[in-house]
């Protein structure tokens, strides 16, 4: 990357804009909007743990009639049992923020030393290592965590366990590919020549270097997260059935669709995809920034 | 250079520790869970002696790996009392005659005390006692009583010499009392293994009452296959057409604005878009059919029925042709066709719309992307500029020489998406009641059926692996740079 100033970066791309269809600069613009999203939504849930009183009304008592159509009162309606759906989606983002962060960094904590050790080390181990991740990562993920999901039960813990074991090896394979080639390069082989010992390489020169996608991939695999919860709870796999969740309120507002209620399947769904979408932005924008390599493409 | 030959027997090799380490984690974590497997899928009050059986039935009464307590348990003696419990003043259950052959279930040590606990299997004959025998029936215990036989004399109470049909009875005795046999691969793991490979036993339901789930599969597959076809169509034509759209655009706001609808494609939950079609195309417009494959009306006939093959194909070897034409009956578009039946196919053509829309643009997103990126490696070229030198029109280069050059890699990336697919198939069949897979594993789940959830996760396993095999084979079929 050539260094720039912040303006010169600007006029750049502003001159560019005007010059014609090419549209560079774009990465900014996905990586920003992404980033409002996801410091919101993670205000959000920070801000409904700390107090009771961030939505209109209380997300699991009656406070209406069943299924009333959105209206100035209830801006997204009401449920099959007179809940707020607008204040059980704020309140919900709770359960699906807690599993989505937690599962990433379950499978990030596993997922980077193991592809930095074994990535490093080379030998029986990398190939024993590699063929486990391998044939986990070749192997439907909803699939397994299904299966897992099942077999652990509900709760948070374990629906995040679940869905971490699906991630595991994307995290496992980023890090090794890139060990593996960062371990040939010179300052490195350089590092090595006077005597640094395998642990200070490892953690002084291979593992920085790594960190930027391993971020970006972070962030994806919230948004994959995201989704994976809401897919459990749509099958009845939810974290708490008690609790208000994006991907359960669907599950429940499905069989009252029929009668043209929209509203309880409509308003869940479009802030999973949001919060989804977001954390995707932010981590597309954030590799493309990155990766100058592909910008040129 | 290296034969293709040579090429597929490596890659096959290579499939085998992959499938066996994915059966491994497969069978870890099924194990693993605490509980019992067989009490889960129960009602809470089952008798214990029916659950016994279930166990029996299922093999989860053997050892996890190794079997060292012994699989098979002769009667040494000339008659052996097998009791409720390890104890003999426990009530007696049942008689074994010397040379009976019965199965382990269980062994006691403790002490000098060595007890074993076995179990008739269906087909046997045994002595029952006649109290038990009442009670037994009440748990699915079906049997035939053998008149005029008198029962052995060393014993007292009243005894009942019966045939058995279905279910079991276990019963203990001291382990000296019977010559043992020991098969230490007479386990739970060994035994799921070998009935795969040699029998491709994917396991036995709990809740559907014994059933083989691989006869369940072999019904559901078709409608899965045929979703996931026409899924793979939908994501194919909007995936190709906009991504090499986007690569000869690119940088401009058309390749952002597709590169935004992919990421969008992506992050929209599949089930919350199939949800909002039947919303809007369903409940709301009323346009299409929201659940099922096809109209119960219109279900098409069995390939058998309409050609009368029943009275054709007799005997063994009949049945067996007809059972293969039934499971391709199943694959309604292929039925229709084959039997012209036109109004049926109608129906399942017009059911198929909005299942396979879903699916198609969850999928498309991304392969749009990969579209896009093969397109700019082949448009970067020399025969493409080539082909601009020589004056041929842009549309023509990017469509015809690029696009067709472009097409073997991108077929690969869907080979390689199948995993995805059929991740999505499963939503897509749980939110249209679609009686796929998917919906099989969905349902399964909800009863805590956990042999039938394993069996058909083995088969998704091998399905996956099956299939990224294929399409390397055929991968380097086309491309003869690709060996090992």
């Amino acid at each position: 990357m050539t260094q720039t100033t912040a303006i010169e970066r600007r006029e750049r791309f502003l001159t560019r804009l005007l010059a014609g269809r090419k549209w560079y600069g774009a990465e900014w613009y996905m990586t920003a909007v992404g980033a409002v999203i996801v410091v919101f939504v993670l205000g959000m849930t920070v801000a409904s743990f700390l107090t009771p009183h961030l939505a209109p009304y209380d997300p699991e008592a009656r406070v209406g009639d069943p299924f009333t159509p959105p209206s100035l009162r209830h801006f997204f309606g009401t449920d099959q049992l007179g809940r707020d759906i607008f204040s059980r989606i704020i309140y919900g983002a709770q359960i699906v923020m807690q599993v989505a962060l937690l599962s990433a960094t379950f499978s990030l904590l596993v997922g980077v030393p193991l592809g930095l050790v074994s990535g490093f080390l080379g030998g029986r181990l990398d190939q024993v290592v590699s063929l486990i991740m391998d044939s986990i990562y070749s192997f439907p993920g909803l699939i397994l965590a299904i299966a897992l999901a099942a077999l652990l039960g509900s709760g948070v813990l374990n629906i995040s366990i679940a869905i971490a074991v699906v991630y595991v090896p994307i995290f496992f394979r980023l890090v090794r590919g890139q060990v593996l080639s960062i371990k040939q390069e010179l300052y490195v082989e350089a590092a090595r020549s006077i005597g640094a010992p395998g642990r200070v390489i490892l953690w002084q020169y291979i593992f920085p270097n790594v960190i930027p996608s391993v971020v970006v991939v972070f962030s994806l695999n919230i948004a994959d997260a995201i989704i994976t919860e809401a897919g459990l709870a749509f099958i009845g796999l939810g974290v708490d059935p008690s609790k208000p969740d994006w991907g359960y309120d669907i599950y429940r507002g499905r069989s009252e669709m029929v009668g043209g209620r929209w509203w309880p399947v409509t308003f869940p769904g479009l802030a999973i995809a949001a919060v989804a979408l977001g954390f995707s932005l932010f981590g597309e924008g954030l590799s493309e920034i990155l990766n100058p390599r592909l910008r040129e493409l | 250079m290296r034969s293709l030959r040579a090429y597929i027997i490596t890659r096959f090799l290579l499939t085998i520790p992959m499938i066996l380490i994915l059966l491994i984690l497969v069978f870890i974590l099924l194990r693993i869970m605490p509980g019992d497997p067989v009490r889960a899928a129960m009602r809470p009050g089952v008798p214990e002696e029916y659950l016994d059986q279930i166990r029996h039935a299922q093999g989860l009464d053997r050892p996890l790996v190794i079997n060292l307590r012994g699989s098979w348990a002769t009667a040494a003696e000339p008659v052996v009392v097998l009791y409720t419990e390890h104890d003999p003043t426990s009530p007696p259950v049942m008689l074994a005659l010397e040379g009976e052959r019965l199965s382990i279930t269980d062994r006691y040590t403790e002490g000098d005390q060595d007890w074993v606990r076995v179990s008739v299997e269906e087909g046997d004959t045994l002595w029952v006692e006649e109290e038990k025998l009442s009670w037994l029936r009440q748990v699915e215990f079906h049997y035939t009583p053998i008149e005029g036989e008198t029962p052995p004399a060393v014993v007292v109470g009243i005894w009942v010499r019966v045939v058995l049909h279905q279910g079991g009875v276990e019963g203990w005795a001291p382990a000296d009392q019977f010559h043992i046999t020991i098969n230490p691969l007479d386990s739970q793991f060994f035994n799921y293994l070998w009935g795969l490979i040699t029998r491709f036993d994917l396991g036995r339901s709990i809740t559907l009452r014994g059933r083989p789930v691989a006869t369940d599969l072999a019904l559901k597959f078709p409608a899965t296959v045929e979703l996931s076809i026409f899924g793979m169509l939908v994501a194919g034509l909007v995936g190709i057409f906009s991504g090499a759209f986007a690569a000869q655009k690119r940088r401009s706001a058309a390749d952002y604005g597709l590169r935004i609808y992919s990421i969008v494609a992506y992050a929209v939950p599949i089930f919350w878009l199939g949800l909002m079609f039947q919303l809007i195309f369903g409940v709301g417009l009323g346009w299409f059919p929201v659940a099922d494959r096809v109209s119960t009306p219109l279900r098409p006939d069995t390939i058998a029925q309409v050609y009368g093959l029943h009275r054709v194909l007799t005997g063994p070897l009949g049945e067996k042709v007809l059972a293969f034409t039934d499971f391709l009956s199943n694959f309604y578009i292929l039925n229709c066709l084959v039997t012209g039946q036109w109004a049926s196919l109608l129906n399942v053509l017009y059911h198929l719309v909005l299942p396979s829309l879903t699916l198609g643009l969850y999928l498309s997103g991304i392969f749009t992307r990969l579209t896009r990126a093969n397109m700019l490696d082949v448009l970067q070229q020399d025969f493409v500029m080539a082909a601009r030198a020589r004056g041929i029109r842009e549309k023509t280069v990017v469509y015809r020489h690029a696009l067709l050059n472009a097409f073997i890699p991108i077929l690969t990336m869907f080979g390689l998406q199948f995993a995805l697919l059929l991740a999505g198939a499963v939503l897509t069949e749980t939110t249209f009641n679609w009686p796929g897979m998917g919906l099989f594993l969905v349902d399964r789940i909800i009863d805590r059926d956990f042999p039938a959830i394993q069996g058909t996760v083995v088969f998704f396993a091998l399905l996956v692996a099956g299939v990224s095999l294929i399409v390397d084979i055929v991968y380097a079929r086309v491309d003869p740079r690709v060996r090992y």
